[in-house]
């Protein structure tokens, strides 16, 4: 029988879609309040994917992502998702949202992104919240799953999420030397 | 494993959010506009905002 044990916290990494570049300092800000100061932020990423936002936000889309300093317990994701819904809802206009927030936790094993909806291949969290397990880490890099979203799936976005993972064990390392007192 | 172009093509200034570019000696990373520098230790890119150094000091 194996011992259940927590499991090492995860670097909190938060993507977001938008169309209007003048509310990604909002944004950013809003998302910083909550979560802390960002230690990694990517450059603007094409977001030309699917057409599914931009029926709500326009075109063309553009995507941002960020990880954050303060590492978080696993276990606080779908906590995570419901607060970046409501920064998401402070940006709304006539009921459409002008900054989509995607939040997700990266560990050395694997990156899984937070969503409200349902499918096969995801997990409930609770809370209305579910766990899509979006890229393994495998041969050294991140890998795609079929389910994968395509941007999630192309080089520029896996690059940079490997960037936070070496990042990952560095703060780990510095976490369990303060732990040993060094 | 020494920092990549590849590398400045996915991280921009945490602050700016601005591009950056590596310095010449190559153990730091450049925000003109916030006149940054982001340290490189172990060959991690510290892209903290109160760990950066100003640019001119």
């Amino acid at each position: 029988m194996s011992t259940p044990q927590p499991p090492k916290p995860a670097k909190l990494v938060i993507g977001l879609i938008l169309k209007d570049e003048a509310l990604l300092g909002p944004a950013a800000e809003a998302l910083e309040q909550c979560f802390g100061m960002p230690d990694m932020v990517s450059p603007w990423l094409s977001f030309d994917f699917t057409d599914y936002y931009q029926r709500e936000m326009g075109a063309p889309l553009r995507r941002r992502m960020f990880s954050f300093r303060a590492l978080v317990g696993q276990e606080t994701l779908s906590e995570v998702k419901l607060e970046t819904n409501r920064i998401e809802g402070r940006f709304l206009v006539d009921g459409h949202r002008r900054v989509n927030i995607d939040p997700g936790i990266l560990t050395f094993e694997r990156f899984v992104l937070a969503t409200g909806k349902n499918y096969t291949h995801r997990i409930y969290l609770g809370r209305g919240i579910f766990a899509d397990l979006t890229l393994l880490f495998s041969g050294g890099a991140f890998q795609p799953l079929p389910w994968t979203y395509p941007d999630y799936a192309q080089a520029p976005l896996r690059g940079f999420l490997e960037e936070v993972r070496r990042r990952y064990r560095y703060d780990l390392k510095g976490r369990e030397n303060q732990e040993a007192g060094c | 494993m020494a920092i990549s172009e590849e590398l400045l093509e996915i991280l921009a200034c945490p602050k700016c959010k601005g591009d950056i570019f590596l310095n010449e000696a190559g153990d730091g990373l450049v925000c003109e506009h916030c006149r940054l520098v982001y340290e490189i230790r172990d060959d991690i890119p510290i892209m903290l905002i109160d760990e950066a150094k100003p640019l001119d000091g």
